[in-house]
């Protein structure tokens, strides 16, 4: 049984004239994993690749054990993803969360109503109607209700004012406090990042440039921008 | 006036450089020959205290109604990136310094030209001088005005829009009921004044009240028992769309049956009464077939093809843990299924006053002939909208199109086809034929988004030992 949640070998996939290539790249339990890199270096692509909402070209990636565009159903029973692009039902957020709850055994009622009066989402709202900062909040709470075993978020900062980013940082850190659930997160929000994360992942134009311990690839002189300047992953 | 001239100025350029927009508006123009009076017949005589004229107005005003819908391609070129308008009618760039109402005017005075133009080709066609013709063609305009003028303005959304120019059809009616518009000055006053409404209207916020919605939808509960994804998805895929529109279908099916029930006991126009009825049936194909799972994101895709690029209704799903060909499928049969049974209620009303007018319920028209060949477009319409809704909800945007085109084109092919052939003495199966096959060429390349995906299975990794 692998261990880790997610292995991703020797992994090519082309989007018109991008291509992503990671070599070798895994997320063992208990960690937050940082994807840093400036616009168009692969983020949201390989985001989207573990979620199963992707498929590749070529090489090999496991989550959970299966190959997530082929065992949608089995990977996304455990895997919260959460982009800001991504559309939701055009529906009340009562109804809307009603709906979406009806997909997960693991569901936690009160960790819904924790974070909707934390987030300050009405019920009886649009979700359509919700201010770009509310829509963050709304998909952030949908991808975190289930309790899922891997989070994976995209750029879950934008939008965001400082009292969401603070929520949003807490139920990072939350999630890792169980040492069986696991974090990957891809934000410019670089602070943040080099504050929660345990290890990064930089990438560039598709290619890794950098992986390992924060700590370690960072070091403690410099921050993380400092870094990606001095990488050449800072765009 | 300089807003107006520029806004003006730049849509009509902007329609007259785009093949579709060009098209769509000839064809508005050359349209108004069958609702007016025309060299080539009387058309829906304008209500000019003629017999029987408050019906032909509706008609005629029912037909302008959806005519007007033709704004939209005014529209065009504009939709930029960003969330979805809350009507095709929306301003476009509202930072642009042009007022609202310069605006209307503008897009409506891009549409003129082309319906003055038909008339006057027309006109020059006339033998003699025929001055009714050209006085037909000015009050036509002058009851064409406050629709476009309405359509052409905004609003919160789509509903609205139609609530804002049923209510000029109702308040045409009954000035003409009152006797508003019999005589020419009486006719022109009354439109004018109606168009002078509509653009004292423009730029004011209006909503229907959401009491009933909110009395109707209590959100008390926001959880129910989760189940493994394909299993919820099994119900949900019968029941979601019900829960969510089930009372909007229930007070639609009440108009339905009021409309007969009316029609038996009432001296209404009969007409008038079938409209209203053909209306219903729109209205619910438009509310369930393409709102599968009661969401209205597909609607929202098909009202422009970079909404439907977008696929919003997969992407919306494709979180929740379900197999991708299972909600295509869905979504598929959905759209087929609903549109079966509004259609097959659509046939039962046409039956109904066919039934009326000649006591058989066989479907015969002006000359006793029957009209079955007609009715087949209605039957191609179930494979079109499925497709049509597929294809928008998995990104396929051509096919998209060329369903909607199909579906928006066949009426005019087969009736057109069935009337040419008839007046030649040639056998009308063959209008018939051509439909058929049109359908089956619009209609089978999109059943390719239902097929599992075996490529995905074959390749599917086994877990590492």
């Amino acid at each position: 049984m692998n261990k880790d949640m997610v292995t991703i070998k020797s992994l090519r996939t082309r989007r018109d004239r991008f291509v992503l290539e990671v070599n070798q790249f895994s997320v063992p339990p208990g960690q937050v994993i940082g994807v840093v890199g400036p616009n168009g270096a692969g983020k949201t692509t390989l985001l989207e690749i573990i979620a199963g909402l992707r498929r590749v070209d070529a090489g090999q990636i496991e989550v959970f054990g299966r190959d997530p565009w082929a065992h949608p159903t089995f990977v996304r029973s455990s895997l919260g993803f959460m982009s800001d692009d991504l559309p939701v039902f055009d529906m009340r957020i009562g109804a809307l969360l009603q709906v979406v709850s009806g997909y997960y055994p693991t569901w936690d009622t009160r960790l819904v109503d924790r974070l909707l009066a934390q987030f300050d989402l009405d019920p009886t709202q649009k979700a359509q109607k919700l201010s770009k900062g509310q829509g963050t909040r709304l998909r952030i709470l949908l991808a975190l209700a289930f309790q899922p075993q891997l989070l994976v978020l995209d750029e879950p900062a934008s939008g965001l004012d400082l009292a969401g980013r603070r929520t949003l940082l807490r139920s990072v850190l939350d999630v890792v406090r169980d040492p069986t659930r696991s974090v990957l997160v891809s934000s410019h929000m670089l602070l943040d990042v080099q504050r929660i994360a345990d290890r990064l992942l930089v990438l560039n134009k598709g290619q890794v440039v950098r992986q390992g311990a924060t700590d370690a690839l960072v070091g403690e002189e410099r921050t993380l921008e400092e870094a990606l300047l001095d990488w050449g992953a800072a765009g | 006036m300089i807003g107006l001239w520029r806004h003006f100025r730049s849509r009509l350029s902007f329609c007259m450089r785009d093949p579709y927009s060009l098209l769509a508006l000839s064809a508005f123009g050359a349209m108004s020959q069958v609702l007016w009076p025309s060299p080539w017949g009387e058309g829906v005589p304008v209500a000019l205290g003629e017999p029987g004229a408050i019906t032909g107005s509706i008609i005629l005003l029912l037909w302008l109604w959806q005519g007007t819908a033709i704004p939209a391609a005014c529209a065009r070129g504009w939709r930029l990136s960003g969330p979805v308008p809350d009507t095709p009618y929306g301003h476009p760039l509202p930072t642009l310094p042009v007022g609202p109402r310069a605006r209307v005017i503008g897009v409506v005075l891009v549409i003129l030209p082309f319906i003055i133009a038909a008339r006057l080709v027309h006109f020059a066609l006339l033998d003699g001088p025929g001055w009714s013709y050209l006085g037909h063609s000015v009050l036509g305009i002058t009851a064409l005005l406050p629709f476009l003028v309405l359509w052409a303005s905004p609003s919160a959304g789509l509903q609205l829009q139609f609530v804002k120019t049923l209510t000029a059809v109702a308040v045409l009616a009954a000035a003409g009921a009152a006797g508003f518009l019999s005589g020419t000055v009486r006719f022109a006053t009354t439109t004018s004044l109606m168009t002078l409404g509509a653009l004292f209207l423009v730029g004011r916020r209006f909503r229907i009240p959401s009491l009933i919605r909110r009395h109707w939808h209590p959100i008390r509960v926001l959880t129910r028992p989760g189940l493994a994804g394909d299993r919820r998805f099994r119900t949900d895929r019968l029941s979601l769309v019900f829960k969510r529109l089930g009372w909007i279908i229930v007070v639609l099916l009440i108009v339905q049956a009021g409309c007969v029930v009316v029609d038996q006991f009432s001296s209404l126009p009969r007409f008038s009464v079938y409209i209203c009825s053909s209306l219903v049936i729109a209205e619910l194909v438009a509310l369930v077939a393409l709102r599968p799972f009661g969401s209205k994101m597909l609607a929202n895709g098909l009202m422009s093809v970079r909404s439907a690029r977008t696929q919003d209704m997969m992407k919306a799903w494709s979180l929740l843990p379900i197999r991708r060909e299972a909600i295509v499928r869905t979504i598929y049969f959905h759209a087929f299924i609903t549109t079966g049974c509004a259609i097959g209620i659509a046939f039962l009303v046409i039956g109904y006053y066919g039934f009326l007018r000649s006591g058989e319920f066989s479907l015969v028209d002006w000359d006793g002939d029957t009209v079955a060949w007609l009715l087949v477009p209605l039957g191609s319409f179930v494979p079109l909208v499925a497709g049509a809704v597929t294809c928008s909800a998995v990104g396929d945007t051509p096919w998209a199109g060329l369903s909607l085109g199909a579906i928006i084109a066949l009426p005019a092919v087969n009736i057109g086809g069935v009337l040419m052939l008839k007046s030649a003495g040639q056998p009308r199966w063959i209008a018939t034929v051509i439909v058929i096959g049109i359908t089956l060429l619009v209609t089978i390349p999109p059943l390719r988004h239902l097929r599992l995906d075996r490529r995905q299975y074959d390749t599917a990794l086994q877990p590492t030992p």
